[in-house]
Parts: structure tokens; sequence; C-alpha cells
């Protein structure tokens, strides 16, 4: 069954008629023919889901903006440099032109370290009521499925317009357009620091703490539970891990000038 | 077994000829567009090969905007326009690719027409061979290397006139 | 008489693909055709106990559900080594050998309704242990070999006294990994019953007549009830030897309805065919100033759950060995079998593994003895007049390799090597430096192939002509744009003087009985063309003789020897020591494929050759877990090279001619991949002075080496 509701009140009656519905997004983890395609869809492409709006502490984006967009909105916003690179490096261009925001989040793609560091808000919604989380507690343990109770929605993420904020993400890839096997985003307001890091550990990791005390970072690092794969080992992840943070420090004094 | 199921018609208009393409079963609800494009064709210009938007064999126009057809669900864009490498027929495009060498096994070459097409109708006249490969970075060839495909498209892009 | 080279007539179907109006073997449909799909194992090796399909049976649409236990299914034959079936293997098993194994076929009126049903079949697994990793099999020793003689050997002198007293012996293992070609277009097969009985066989195989062969015995009928059917093909590059077609007749024959069966590409990675994963060890002696003593190579080439077409891709490594004759040398070819994908022919059948250890093996020794890479090739190299030891039969109760005295008829490899050098001295100086933190390393690599398999090469044609219109039909089938008919066309247009538009060729089917024995080894021009040409021949002298009407002639030719082509690479490749990244500036290819037809399509052959070589070098590998499963079934993480991932790459043809058949040509669709990954890895490990452990160079194993781990180069 194909559900294509024109607005959101309508998408949460037919989910309520049809709990087993799947939301399709950008539709690369449910159209692909095989067991893992669902009997019944539930199609996001309405206009409330694809919205971007500017308020004068925020910037709100529904699930359904394209990867590629967001990277285009953000280009003028150094404070949120960070999720613009890690939209930037989501490649190819035609594949971050479908992909969704929602998605990306969804299958584990690169956005969500650069969305923590930076202090991105998740707003979800059932039939009844809207409720505000850290964007970390929606992102999957496993690709997949957003951490979200049953019929509950990701309608917008919001990100913060600090105008004191940089930010930073950079990430290592072991093939040209595969996943990052480390990736680290790095958001600063003062001596504030919020450090985020993906791709090498099964779930999205972040601490927050001073700029001044490297130490604490360092040791942060090394704590993680980081693992490998046929990809990359964790030994070599974890020293990726180390450069990576490395190389964001030296560049958040650029993207400070930038922001400037 | 007798084949029950219910039988649903999907409609676009593709290369601006209408078409109608009758899919068996609650299944093909998912079907993506290029899965649609094939079921009755029996030549599809936009050919299927990853399915998982990987590849940019299925990329075709929907409604003005360049798809990988594969991704996008086919009752999301009922009744689009479609257009597929068919739809640059009439330009010298193709006879371009074929001259160059860029075309071998040609089971990408569709993709890429309708990829080149669309940077053209955009006025997109990339200055490097460099960028555009970044632009065509969607497309996967396994027999060409790549080379004449961007020496080609790099000089056909840059003598399309404005739109 | 010479056919000139001209470039033209690669437009005849180039044109029409780039026009979207060719018609794949993905998208051929037969009317009332079902669409089949196998349930495949999960497991690396694991017996189906049983399997409850009542529900899957009674599903919408569904024809037939057919489980090891519903039918006696006969094996497959598989290819014959020197008339021995190594290759047989179960067409459908309770037992599945390796991940994907197909153990439960299914047919329904549409493809979503089969999968909707395999959903409801509930399969009743035991997983048994089994060997996931050449590594595993290497430490079985002898039990893991998959050849009843064990390994396929050959020696010359007496390698292991020279061993013992020369001054200098090296000895370099290396590792390549198992990847795919990775053609685009998914796996498939379509196959009809006739109404006489027999069956139609729409496949896009390289070889339809040996398939045909198969075919027949597989279902118990005669050559003439089979005919095999080549539609346009999407990239095969040797790999379409899959089982589709035989597991499509069962179900066709089961139904007695026309029956597809494709692979989604993700399925494709686990069912289709890969290249062989293999280690090897190269062992030299030389003299202090560098003169070849004696050499030997032993490799173990993994080929998965079945032998297939292993046994003649293992003695493929010898042409590596043969490259540098040694008056001592030695060669040992392990085929080990190990519970993966079937390993089977993929572009370079066997040898860019063997000359990638070969030629990295060679530049170590360069830098250990202080000379100069180009020097040691030029001095080393086998020459035009030399026995080539390579081509031989091998004894089937022994495994002894014998050489047959086939001579070198041509090399121009000396030229190719001085055009590479020059090139990498002109690249040099026009390219940017490095940027900062990375260092920036150059390589060179040599590599011989062969132009067909050396046995058995066949190729018929027939040719028609009166003035204005030249019909000319063949055999061969054209592997994906390989532009054999734009080359048949060519020689036949220009012995008969007709121009392209007069010229019709026609790739005909089996039931045509023009026997050919396949686009493989980079054959069709040299086998199938000079049938071509032959038959012109013929047709010319009647014409000459002043025979009236249309004139016709048949030609079957069978090539004398397999020419070797040669050809070098050079490259310039930056490295980040920090990540371990490597980005390849520049590549140069110096080929000698004899006489050069059709330039434009030999140049696309070496441009996708280098990047497939590239891929092999940098990216690609099938990961798989312990327990035998793949990491990853994603396109996009496997690593096929993208455009923005080539450098520029320069190709110099040599100016060559094959003296041993009447057209001068070599075959150019493999060559230019052999020398492309050893190139590109000496050139890493020059720039970061330490040796690499094999394929691929991704970020973490050059990082290693950069740490010094895995030992130090010398």
């Amino acid at each position: 069954m194909y559900l294509r509701p024109r607005n959101l009140s309508e998408l949460f009656e037919m989910w309520h008629a049809h709990p087993e519905a799947v939301p399709v997004a950008g539709g690369s983890r449910v159209l692909p023919l095989g067991p893992q395609r669902p009997a019944v869809l539930l199609d996001l492409a309405i206009a409330a889901l694809q919205t971007i709006e500017k308020e004068a502490q925020f910037l709100t984006f529904g699930p359904m903006v394209s990867v590629d967009r967001l990277a285009a909105v953000l280009a003028s916003l150094p404070g949120l440099h960070a999720v613009a690179q890690a939209a930037l490096g989501f490649v190819p261009v035609q594949v971050r032109k479908q992909a969704t925001l929602g998605g990306n989040l969804l299958i584990g793609g690169s956005l969500a370290p650069a969305l923590a560091a930076v202090g991105a808000i998740a707003i979800i919604k059932n039939h009844q009521e809207i409720q505000e989380l850290p964007i970390q507690s929606v992102v999957p343990v496993q690709p997949g499925r957003l951490r979200l109770p049953a019929q509950t929605l990701l309608v917008a993420v919001r990100l913060p317009l600090e105008p004191s904020m940089v930010s930073y993400y950079a990430a290592l890839r072991r093939t040209p357009v595969g996943p990052a096997v480390a990736a680290v985003a790095v958001a600063v307001v003062g001596s504030g620091l919020r450090l985020a890091v993906g791709g090498a550990t099964p779930q999205l990791q972040m601490m927050q703490g001073d700029l001044a005390d490297r130490a604490a970072m360092d040791r942060w690092l090394q704590d993680l539970p980081v693992t490998g794969d046929p990809r990359a080992s964790a030994a070599y992840r974890q020293a990726m891990l180390a450069l990576l943070l490395e190389r964001a420090l030296d560049a958040l004094p650029t993207a400070s000038r930038q922001s400037a | 077994m007798e084949n029950t199921e219910k039988t649903y018609t999907w409609m676009a208009l593709v290369d601006s000829t209408p078409r109608q393409v009758d899919l068996t079963g609650n299944a093909s609800l998912a079907e993506a567009i290029a899965a649609a494009l094939q079921a009755e064709a029996l030549v599809d210009p936009s050919k299927i090969a990853c399915s998982e938007g990987s590849c940019g064999a299925c990329c075709v126009r929907v409604d003005g905007e360049r798809l990988l057809s594969c991704l996008a669900p086919a009752w999301r864009h009922f009744g689009a326009r479609i257009e597929t490498a068919a739809s640059w027929r009439a330009t010298d495009l193709p006879m371009r690719l074929a001259q160059a060498g860029a075309v071998q096994c040609g089971f990408c070459t569709p993709g890429l027409v309708v990829a080149l097409g669309d940077l053209a109708d955009h006025g997109v006249k990339p200055k490097t061979e460099a960028e555009l490969a970044d632009l065509l970075q969607a497309h996967l060839c396994r027999c060409t290397g790549y080379q004449q495909l961007l020496h080609a498209g790099l000089a056909w892009l840059n003598e399309q006139e404005n739109s | 008489m010479t056919i000139a080279g001209e470039s033209s007539p690669a437009l005849r179907d180039g044109l029409a693909k780039a026009r979207g109006e060719v018609a794949f073997g993905s998208e051929l449909r037969v009317a009332g055709n079902l669409f089949a799909i196998a349930l495949r194992s999960p497991f690396g090796h694991a017996q189906l106990l049983d399997v409850d399909a009542a529900a899957a049976r009674c599903a919408p649409g569904v024809v037939a559900v057919l489980t090891p236990w519903d039918l006696s299914a006969p094996d497959v034959p598989g290819d014959l080594f020197y008339d021995q079936p190594l290759s047989r293997r179960p067409a459908l098993s309770a037992e599945a050998l390796h991940v994907g194994a197909p153990v439960v076929l299914l047919a329904a009126e549409t493809l979503a309704q089969a999968y909707e049903a395999l959903r409801l079949l509930r399969p009743n697994w035991l997983e048994l242990p089994g060997q996931f990793s050449l590594e595993g099999a290497l430490s079985q020793g002898g039990a893991a070999e998959a050849l009843p003689f064990g390994a396929v050997h050959w020696q010359q002198g007496d390698p292991q006294a020279i061993f013992a007293q020369a001054a200098i012996v090296r000895e370099d293992i290396l590792r390549t990994s198992t990847v795919q070609a990775g053609a685009l277009e998914p796996y498939w097969a379509l196959v009809e019953p006739t109404a006489q009985g027999g069956f139609i066989v729409h496949n896009g195989v390289a070889a339809p007549f040996e398939l045909r062969r198969q075919m027949a015995e597989f279902l118990g009928l005669s050559l003439q009830q089979v005919e095999v059917r080549c539609p346009p093909v999407g990239g095969g590059f040797g790999s379409r030897s899959d089982d589709l077609a035989f597991l499509a007749a069962l179900l066709a024959r089961h139904c007695q309805r026309p029956v597809r069966m494709q692979l989604q590409r993700s399925e494709g990675w686990l069912a289709g065919r890969v290249r062989h994963g293999a280690q090897l060890r190269v062992r030299s002696a030389l003299t202090q100033q560098g003169r070849l003593l004696a050499r030997e190579l032993e490799v173990w080439y993994d080929t998965g759950a079945f032998a297939d077409l292993g046994p003649y891709v293992v003695l493929r490594a010898l042409r590596s060995l043969a490259l540098y004759p040694a008056e001592h040398q030695r060669f040992i070819g392990h085929l080990l079998r190990t519970n993966k994908p079937v390993a089977s022919a993929t572009r370079g059948f066997g040898n860019p593994q063997a000359t990638f250890a070969v030629e990295v093996h060679n530049a170590r020794i360069c830098k250990q003895l202080g000379i100069g890479s180009l020097e040691f090739r030029q001095k080393t190299a086998i020459r035009a007049g030399a026995i080539n030891p390579s081509v031989g039969v091998v004894d089937t109760q022994t495994g002894a390799f014998v050489p047959k005295g086939a001579r070198i008829s041509s090399s121009a490899l000396p030229w190719c090597l001085q055009r590479a050098q020059q090139g990498l001295e002109e690249a040099i100086t026009h390219l940017p430096a490095c940027a900062p933190g990375w260092l920036r390393g150059q390589g060179v690599a040599a590599a011989m192939h062969t132009t067909g398999k050396g046995r058995a090469e066949v190729s018929t044609a027939e040719v028609f002509w009166t003035p204005g219109l030249l019909r000319v039909r063949s055999g061969a089938t054209d592997q994906g744009g390989t532009g054999v008919a734009s080359v048949l066309a060519q020689i036949a247009g220009q012995v008969l003087g007709e121009p392209p538009e007069a010229i019709v060729v026609e790739l005909c089917s089996t039931a045509a009985e023009l026997a050919d024995s396949g686009a493989h080894a980079s054959s069709r021009t040299f086998v199938a063309g000079a049938a071509v040409w032959d038959a012109c021949q013929l047709v010319l002298a009647r014409r000459k003789a002043g025979e009236p009407g249309e004139l016709s002639a048949r030609s079957a030719w069978h090539p004398d020897g397999n020419a070797p082509p040669f050809a070098t690479c050079a490259a310039v490749v930056d490295v980040e020591p920090a990540t371990g990244l490597c980005q390849v500036r520049w590549m140069g290819l110096g080929v000698d494929a004899g006489r050069i037809l059709n330039p434009r399509q030999a140049l696309g052959q070496v441009l996708g050759a280098a990047m497939m070589g590239l891929g092999f070098a940098l990216y690609e590998r099938l990961d798989f877990t312990a327990d035998g499963r793949l990491a990853s079934l994603s396109v996009a993480d496997y690593g096929t090279p993208r455009a923005t991932d080539m450098p520029p790459i320069d190709v110099w043809f040599a100016p060559s001619v094959e003296e041993s058949h009447p057209l001068g040509v070599k075959g150019i669709g493999e060559i230019g991949l052999m020398p492309v990954a050893p190139a590109l890895v000496n050139a890493i490990e020059a720039a970061i002075g330490r040796p690499l452990p094999g394929l691929p160079a991704t970020p973490e194993s050059v990082w290693r080496a950069c740490r010094g781990e895995g030992g130090t180069c010398t």
C-alpha cells in the first residue's frame, strides 16, 4: 500500500490507521527490491516537512530538506560550518540532491556528528504532541531506524544561530564515496567546546568540555569504544580520530576568521 | 497459483508520450520510477544497475529535476513529466559521445546523456575536466576510464548556447 | 594486405546506445515469461535441513518452488580442463558451499511477487564450519587444493642450487584481494522452451558455443536442440560465467514456460563470479650487478567454492615469470578451495595478480641493488625470437606443465619501456608540487599477456558480397562494447573496398553454426578478425577471377600461437603518511598490441583497463567477515573508481606488427590492466620508502607501512 498524505494531520491519521506503515524519505532503505521492502509505505513528501524557517536565534529545517539544500543554506553561516561540511561530505552531488536530512540521520550518514556538535535539536511529533530532544538522542544505534516512539515522526531539526560559535568537521573514507571510517566535529562558543565523533564508534559519541583542556579531549578519545571492521581496524580509527581532532582544532581559528 | 492480485495503473508523460503501466500486486506500490519504466517497455532508455543510487545508470529528469530514478518512488511522481535519454535523441550529444569513444558497453550512457543534457539546459559550462568529473561523480562507468567521456562532455557543454 | 587504422566505425552501435535505443539483456522479456529468483544461503557454509515452502507455493502469482528434494538436478558440466571435468558442480544443492549459494528456486508471474513469496519461505539451516579465508586455506596445506593432482608445476634448470650459492637472493610475499569485475548491468539469463522440445538460452556469455555444449549435456539434449543467443551486454570483463542460465533452465523445463532470472546488484556480489584473491611468493637469485640467475614464483589462488575456470586462471600466472627469463626457473601454482563465492575468469585471467607480485619484487630488487628500473627490465625482459615457456600443456595426472617451445613472434617492450620512462620525466616537470605533508613517488612496471587462450581457438565467418552490399556473419560475441562488429566491418570493408554504410555485420546465435571459441583473452580481433579477413580474401579472389552474381565464402580460422602483447605503466602518486591516503597524479602506458586497427577503440580499451587497474590497486576489495559473509553489499562501499578518481592518463601505442598474424594484430582488451597496480604500488613504496603487504593499498595499509609495521624496504 502506498499512503500519500497531503499534510501532517492526514499523515498522522493514515499512520494511525496503518501502524505498520514505513515512512519513505529519500528511498534508499525501502525502495530497492528485496526482503527489506515494506508492504505499506508512508510518503513523507509533504510541504510541511520540506520547510526552512529562519528566526532570530534558530534555523529550522524539515526532515525532507535535501542534504544539498542544507549545505547551500548553511554555506553563508560560519557558525554552522561543520554541518555544511558534513553535508558536502555526503558525495556524490546527485545523491546529495536526493538524500534528505532525515534519511541521512536514519542511515547513519555524515550529518549526525556535526549536528550534535553544534547543538541541534530534534523536534518530534506524534498525532498528539510535540517534543524537543537533543539530536543525539534520536540518532539510531543501528542504522535503519531513528530512536523514536511508535508512530512518532522527526518533523524538524533546529540549529542554533549563535553569533560567537565556530565549528569544523573532518572525516576520512576508505573508498571514494564509501562511508567515513572516522569523523570528528567540533563546535566552540567562547571557551566551551562540544566534540562529536562518528564513523569510528557504533554509536554517535559526544563530549562537552573546555577548549583549553586538550588533555581531557585526548583522554575522552582514547576511552571511546572504537570498533574495527573490514573497512578499518580500531587502532587505525583511533589514530585517525586524534589526527582529525588535531586538524579540526587547527582549523577553528580559520573558521572563526571566516565568521568575523 | 492464479494471479489474483490487484493491478494498479501508473501513469506518466515519458519523453512527451503518455504512458500507462499496469503494476500487479501490493508490493508493486513500492516500485521506483526506474522499475515502473522498465515494467512494460521493450527498450527502456533508463537502465537499472545498482538499484541503490550509487551508479547513475537510471538517471532521468522528472518534472525538470534530475533524479536517480531507482530511488524515486513511482507513486510520489504519478503523472509526472519524465525525460529519459530519448529526449536528447534529436541533439548532437549522442553522436558526440559515440564519436569520442565515450561509449563502450553503453549501459551507463543514457544516464550520462540525461546528466549532460540537464547540465546544458542549466547553462553549466565547466572550465576543466576535473570540474565536470565532480558533476558526474554519481555516474559509474566500468568500461571507458572516463577520459574520453570527460573530454567530449566538456567540449559539448561549452559549445551550447545559453538558453 | 594491410588494414589501415581508422576510428570512425566505432559509431556502429555506440550511437544507438547513446540514443537509448538499444535493449540490453536485462531488459529482455518474452511473452509470458516468468520471473525467477533463488533463496540463497546467508551463511558461508551451511546445510539446508528442510524448508517450509507451503506458504510460498500458495502466494499470489507463484508458479513453481523447487527445492533440492523436488528434482534431481544434474550437475553443471563446467568447462573442461584439458578434457577433464574439474569444474563440474551441482546446480542446486542443499549444502550451501558459499554465501549466496542457491538452494531453492522460485518462479512467479512478476518479480515483485517472486520477492514477496521468497519472504514466505521458512528455511531450516544448520550452520557448518568452513574455510572462509585464503589464510585459513593456506594453513591447511594440501587439504585445501582444489585440483586432484595438487599444484600445477614447472621447473627449468636447478633453481634450488642457485639460490643456495647466489650473491643476492631476495624473496617477497605479496597478497591481492578478491575483487569483482563490477560490470554495470546486473547478471541475468532467460531460457525459453521451444515447441520442438528444445530450449533457447538468452545469456550474455562470452562463449556461447561452450554454454551450448554444457547446456545440452545438462538437459540431456542434442546440441541442435539448444540455441544460445547473446543480446547486447552491459559490461562483461569475462565475468558472465555464472550459473543463472542453468537455474533458469531447470525452472523453464519444469514450468514449460520462458523463465528469466536476474540478480539484483547486491546479490551479484555473492552469486556472480569474482577475481581470485591470491598470495604470491617471488624469489630471485641475482649477481651483484643485477643479472637474474634464478627465479621462483609460487602462487596460491583462492578459487572459492568451485574450481570453475580456476585451473586455467592459475596457469596464466606463468606469463609474469616468463617475462623475465632466467636459466633456472620454477613455478608452482596452487588453486585453493574456500567457502567463498566462486572465482573465475575476470579481465586479465590470473595474470594481474602474478604480474603485480613480480613487478613489485623487481622494483624492490632494483632499489636493493641500486640499479635503474628501466635498465633492469630492458636487460632482463624476454625478446622477440626467444622461447616463451608459458605456452604449453598440463599433464592432468601429475600437474606438470610442459612448455611447447613457442617463440615470441614480436615484442616492442623495449620501445614501451623507453616511452613510459620519457613520459614520466616529462610529467614530473609539469606536475604542480605535492601538498605539504604529502610525499611523491614514481613507479614503473611492465607486463606480458596473451592473445587467445592458446588452445582450441576458432572463429567462423561468412561473407556475402554484391557491389554496394557486403554482409558479414560471424559467430563471435561482443562482451560489452569492445567493438567487435566495428572492427569486423572495417576489415571486410577494406579488403573488398566497400564503405561503412554498405556493410552489415551480424553477430549470430549458435543456431547459425558459425563455431567460435568465445570473446576472451583479448582475442576476437585476432581470431574472428582473421576469419573475416580470410573469407574476404576468398571472395576477392573469385571477384578477380570474374565470377558473376553474389559471391560468398566461409572461413573457420584457427590462429597460430597466441602472440603475447606487452605493456608498461609509469605512474606518479602522492601519499600522505599521516593518513595513508594516496592520490594518483599521472599515469602513462606504453602498449604493444601489434598493429592498431581502430585507434579510438584501442585507446578506450587501454584507458578502461587502466581505470580497473587503479581500482584494483587502491580501493577495490570484497570484504568478508570471519564467518564467510560479505561485510557490505553496497556499490558505494566497494570502491569502483569514479571520474573524480582518475588522473590524466597518456597512452602510447608502439609501432609494432605481429608477424605471425595476417593482420599484424595482438590482443588489446586486457594488457593495459596488468602493469597498472604494480606501477602504482611501486610509486607508493618509493614515496614512503617502505614495503606494502599487497592490494589494495588502503589508507590503513599505507599508514601501517609508514609506521614500519610489516618490515622495512631494503
